[in-house]
């Protein structure tokens, strides 16, 4: 296996797992907290749309994908009076448009499908340096203005009240967490996105206390999660992205398990010392 | 040998001992000694079980704040009538080399008929002007969105460090009056001017605000990281760790500290909200509906920790509400927002 590791492609792969699986999980706290999923099911289907884009007239899909992912982030922030309804509209709209470009420019299925599972093997070395500039830009980020963050995570007004750039803060996120769905499509695809970007946040939130705390909780299962598929994906020839979703997945399943015993079993616990009163 | 039989030596205007030691002594004039005396006690850290006091001369004032400060004991070269009544009210043996009636001044006037020691300390900080808050002066004021009015004509002045409860029904534009103080949305006519400063002019981090929480969220924020988000200035970790915790104190949640914001009570997150504000060095603090999701016991906690803030560290304070008990217990100046004709 070793061997394996050595071929550049292989090695790629790993350093890429590695960085998403440290980067996606930050980014995913910051779509869980500024409650921006429907956004990011938008951003999914621009990825969609910029890929059929690529493919329809052969340029480089990822900067094709990162230019119309920014312009449904200028689209749903114009249109933020209501995030939920100018996300729903950004997906149908980008969606409707990739499978007419499809039609139209006689896209082969299975290349559009391949939007759809991403695999981090067939990065370009472009691609890896796009992905580990905006893991620093990231960090730099959530490190330099971590106090806002917080604020804003907590409160909109309160934060507005404290002097803090809300605007500024919240479009600069949104374009993070837009670049980050873009690179994120590439590695694992469309439909296993949530496995590295929204799961290890959830896993990480049963154990945190703190903001602080998930940032580095989510990060750390996000790379653990990213690296554990990498090894169970060589050692068994599965697919990169189902064994990252399905390790994922179960984590989450056993932990929440656990966590519903040790809640039972002191509720039980309680019942008898009050019946024992 | 009693402390108090001596006369007061070298110019000094108070002295204050615990025991027979010299604990305080101060050379000022009119209440300043006794302003120092009461921020020397409330920095101190050491328990003080046998004050007595020694001043040149007492009236209803000087007697309150000695009163409020734990003297047991004091002597005055000169005290009045109002002031020896005082000290007698509240068991205190007093000693004195002359009695008047009253003393020849205004202060004197102004309390002589206010017999409770929260309501004359408030009323003497603010005459010293030994407040942390800011002076804030509605005039005129129209409130709407994008030009069409909610609320017209709202005048409210309101001296540094006074507390007042805005009271209006739902829908009156209590929300829309809190967001145009708080800067978000300008005055459709009117002005309001904090220090002489407009609105848009302040530095936003003075207003501390705390809200109504209407949604229930789940993940984890700590009450320190909630507390830390108020504190404006950079300091290094020691100093900001000191900070909250003397924040978190003052509101008697230091307990809560590592406990996540979100599990707490209703009563738990007013008080952490308010450490919040004092954390931020707020000289004015705006309540938006406090009791709103509280229980009757946190209700009553609120109410102590708001009337010890306003009497305390004394920020200007506006609390918004439509509750009728909160306002008859506060017992602050009211303003009310009425129904108006279009």
């Amino acid at each position: 296996m070793l061997s394996l590791l050595l071929l550049p492609p292989m090695l790629k792969a790993l350093v890429a797992i590695f960085v998403g699986g440290l980067a996606f999980p930050a980014c995913g706290v910051m779509v869980l907290r500024l409650d921006l999923v429907p956004l990011r099911y938008a951003l999914m289907h621009g990825v969609i749309l910029g890929g059929a884009i690529a493919l329809a007239f052969e340029i480089p899909s990822l900067p094709m994908i990162i230019i119309v992912n920014m312009l449904v982030v200028v689209m749903v922030l114009k249109l933020q009076s209501n995030n939920s309804i100018s996300s729903a509209a950004a997906m149908v709209f980008t969606m409707g448009l990739a499978s007419l470009i499809m039609h139209i420019y006689d896209v082969p299925a299975k290349d559009s499908l391949q939007l759809l599972w991403g695999s981090p093997f067939a990065l370009t070395y472009l691609d890896l340096t796009v992905l580990v500039v905006l893991c620093i830009i990231l960090f730099v980020y959530i490190a330099s203005s971590f106090k806002n963050i917080v604020a804003i995570f907590f409160d909109n007004e309160i934060a507005g009240s404290l002097g803090i750039n809300v605007k500024f803060h919240y479009s600069f996120m949104v374009v993070i967490i837009a670049l980050t769905v873009a690179l994120a499509m590439r590695l694992i695809g469309a439909l296993l996105i949530d496995a590295l970007l929204i799961l290890p946040v959830l896993i990480a939130s049963k154990y945190s206390k703190g903001t602080k705390e998930l940032f580095i909780k989510s990060s750390l299962t996000g790379v653990f999660l990213s690296v554990l598929g990498y090894f169970l994906s060589l050692c068994f020839n599965y697919p990169l992205s189902a064994t990252i979703a399905l390790s994922a997945a179960l984590m989450y399943l056993i932990l929440t398990l656990i966590q519903k015993i040790k809640i039972n079993k002191r509720y039980k616990n309680e019942k008898e010392t009050f019946i024992a009163d | 040998m009693d402390p108090l039989t001596h006369d007061l030596q070298n110019g000094d205007t108070l002295n204050i001992f615990e025991k027979n030691h010299l604990i305080f002594k101060s050379s000022g004039n009119w209440l300043n000694p006794l302003f120092e005396a009461d921020e020397f006690f409330k920095s101190s850290t050491q328990v003080y079980e046998d004050l007595s006091a020694h001043d040149t001369a007492g009236g209803k004032a000087a007697a309150a704040l000695m009163i409020r400060m734990g003297i047991k004991r004091v002597k005055f070269n000169l005290v009045s009538d109002l002031a020896a009544d005082l000290l007698e009210k509240n068991g205190i043996e007093l000693l004195y080399d002359r009695k008047v009636d009253k003393l020849k001044c205004m202060t004197e006037d102004a309390l002589k008929d206010e017999g409770n020691l929260n309501n004359i300390y408030s009323f003497l900080r603010i005459k010293s002007g030994r407040v942390s808050g800011l002076p804030i002066d509605i005039k005129n004021l129209s409130i709407g969105y994008n030009k069409k009015v909610v609320f017209r004509n709202l005048n409210l002045n309101l001296k540094a460090g006074e507390c007042v409860v805005i009271q209006g029904e739902n829908g009156i534009g209590k929300t829309t009056l809190i967001r145009t103080l708080l800067g978000e949305i300008p005055p459709v006519n009117g002005s309001i001017k904090i220090e002489d400063k407009n609105i848009s002019q302040i530095d936003k981090g003075i207003i501390g605000y705390i809200k109504q929480e209407k949604e229930k969220q789940n993940f984890p924020t700590s009450v320190r990281e909630v507390v830390q988000m108020g504190v404006r200035e950079k300091l290094n970790k020691k100093d900001l760790a000191m900070l909250v915790d003397t924040s978190l104190r003052k509101c008697r949640a230091q307990s809560l500290i590592d406990r996540n914001y979100y599990t707490l009570s209703g009563g738990e997150k007013q008080r952490v909200s308010i450490a919040r504000t004092i954390a931020q060095k707020a000289k004015i603090l705006i309540f938006d509906e406090p009791t709103s999701f509280l229980d009757q016991n946190s209700e009553k906690e609120l109410v102590e920790l708001l009337q010890s803030l306003g009497t305390n560290q004394m920020p200007t304070i506006i609390c918004v509400t439509h509750d009728p008990i909160l306002i008859k217990r506060l017992n602050w100046k009211v303003c009310k927002m009425e129904r108006q004709d279009a």
